[in-house]
């Protein structure tokens, strides 16, 4: 075992929100042929034929109103364009074509397609750079928000393909709870009450004690008290603080200012990297829940199945879905000073493919905090069983010392 | 070791009255259902949907994440809580902040020597037919 992975001891997973690999990844392909991003050659047909080209034209904000659909229906549209029979493939061209459904704006509807240039969005791109991208990162479902970020915290979304997960009688755990009967600690930071915590409100009802906020995650970087496993929520709103001050919505969620998320991964990245203790020992994961609506051009592959269905009057298709196949991929980072700079970890387009999603995240930190006989890890659901495991990309011996550090002014 | 100049996002990116997303109502609803005991999650009793600011949503959401944290502190004896059958008030959804309307710019009336000899007809006329009487100003 290399001696990086030896070091380790936390793992760190900040989840944003709502943008594509395409989006703020895809114009890399310049600077790193091997990143699978744009050529400037994709295109998606417009609703008079015409071709809409990706185009690096994306805005920090204002451009993405109203919010892209990325419910199932709307998505299974952008994949399949609108082809609903047994043996479809998925062609990744009907986002011009869904986008324009909801404001009837032909130019306006050919936004979805714009990305960023790599120097416009400095700290995902020096990211990308210094360490490990992820080339097939998709998110589990082909839908919103919530249910693919259930999988990011038990594994599955139990049956669910839309933002009515509960979590009454889970036949499931989550990793929290796992980790915590195997004598383990792990917290979820959210950014401030004002902000809270998406989702997971069952756990805030019943398990209070898995919480905190990013102050505190800050002041455990610098204490060296950080848990085992951290999980990072950003601020999902506009609002003002305790003295009155503007707070920026920092998730990235259309139609936020992507800036204001930029900064907020900087600080996360600098927190740890502050405490020499800590940065040694930490592995950062930063990844997006789902792409919210905006173009990527790779197909999302089938997985196995997830023991669940989604009735017809769930998914909007008026189909079942039976979790076999992936959301749209989405930007996933590895952070650590023990990645080989560079590092560019090969998805469906390459040689030697790995597909990874959000079950991968319980999966990589049940694997690594809990003994191979823990009788916690039959509380994983079958989709994490087989989910792909990251911590393998943390591959040197000699700790790096010509990571980068961000200025935030 | 480079350093990466990480840009400031303007101020004038801040907008609380911006009407919340899908996302944030469906945040509020969650933790609603949260403090709701199971046989009063009526769709009525929700007030997710009037809430009509992002601004209002996150000063909700502050209140209702104190009150399932009181909620789980009095299950646990901090507290006297509400039993099971005991009807539980949601908290009331913070009004939303004022707008700040632009300052509209002062009416200033223009010399009636500049206005255009078709105004100055229309003027004339309309005086005419109403039996008002022109001041002539302009007028040579």
């Amino acid at each position: 075992m290399p001696i990086g992975r030896d070091k380790l001891k936390h793992i760190v997973v900040l989840m944003m929100e709502n943008r594509s690999f395409d989006h703020l990844l895809g114009g890399m392909k310049a600077l790193d042929p091997r990143i699978d991003g744009l050529t400037g050659t994709e295109f998606n047909l417009d609703s008079n034929g015409g071709k809409a080209f990706a185009e690096p034209k994306a805005a920090f904000q204002g451009q993405l109103d109203p919010d892209p659909d990325h419910h199932f229906a709307g998505v299974d549209r952008q994949i399949f364009d609108g082809d609903m029979s047994p043996a479809r493939t998925a062609t990744m061209g009907g986002f011009v074509k869904s986008y324009f459904s909801q404001r009837r704006d032909l130019k306006h509807s050919k936004k979805i397609m714009f990305h960023f240039d790599p120097v416009r969005v400095p700290v995902i791109t020096a990211l990308a750079t210094e360490f490990a991208v992820f080339n097939g990162w998709f998110s589990s479902i082909p839908g919103p928000t919530l249910c693919n970020r259930a999988f990011a915290h038990y594994g599955t979304s139990f049956g669910h393909v839309d933002m009515n997960v509960f979590y009454p009688n889970t036949v499931f755990r989550s990793v929290y709870q796992r980790l915590d009967a195997a004598g383990k600690t792990a917290k979820i930071y959210f950014f401030d009450s004002k902000s809270s915590t998406m989702e997971i409100v069952n756990l805030l009802q019943h398990q209070p004690q898995f919480f905190g906020s990013v102050e505190q995650f800050q002041q455990d970087c610098a204490n060296g008290t950080l848990p085992d496993y951290s999980f990072i929520e950003p601020n999902f709103s506009d609002h003002e603080g305790p003295g009155g001050e503007a707070l920026l919505a920092s998730d990235q969620h259309p139609d936020h200012d992507i800036r204001e998320g930029e900064r907020f991964i900087a600080s996360i990245y600098n927190s740890i990297q502050s405490n020499p203790q800590i940065w040694e020992s930490t592995a950062l994961l930063l990844v997006y829940d789902e792409h919210g609506g905006i173009y990527d051009h790779v197909a999302p592959p089938a997985c196995p199945p997830d023991g669940f269905v989604a009735q017809p009057t769930s998914t909007g298709t008026g189909k079942p879905f039976l979790f076999d196949r992936l959301g749209v991929r989405v930007p996933a980072v590895l952070v650590s000073p023990w990645i080989e700079r560079r590092t560019v970890v090969p998805g469906v387009s390459d040689p030697n493919p790995r597909i990874f999603e959000h079950a991968s995240i319980p999966a990589t930190v049940t694997d690594f905090f809990l003994p191979p006989n823990d009788p916690q890890r039959d509380q994983r659901s079958p989709r994490e069983k087989q989910a792909q495991t990251f911590l393998d990309l943390i591959t040197r011996d000699v700790m790096r010392t010509d990571t980068p550090v961000f200025d935030l002014g | 070791m480079a350093k990466i100049v990480v840009p400031k996002t303007p101020a004038r990116a801040f907008n609380p009255n911006r009407p919340p997303s899908d996302l944030l109502r469906k945040q509020i609803e969650h933790l609603e259902w949260a403090l709701l005991p199971a046989a009063q999650r009526h769709p009525k009793r929700l007030r997710a949907n009037t809430v009509r600011t992002e601004g209002q949503a996150a000063e909700y959401i502050a209140l209702l994440t104190e009150r399932v944290q009181q909620a789980y502190a009095g299950r646990h004896g901090a507290r006297a809580d509400a039993g099971p059958d005991e009807y539980v008030q949601l908290p009331k959804v913070p009004k939303a902040p004022a707008k700040r309307k632009a300052a509209k710019p002062k009416a200033v009336r223009r010399p009636a020597a500049k206005r255009k000899a078709t105004t100055r007809r229309k003027a004339a006329k309309g005086a005419k037919a109403t039996g008002r009487r022109t001041t002539g100003r302009g007028r040579k």
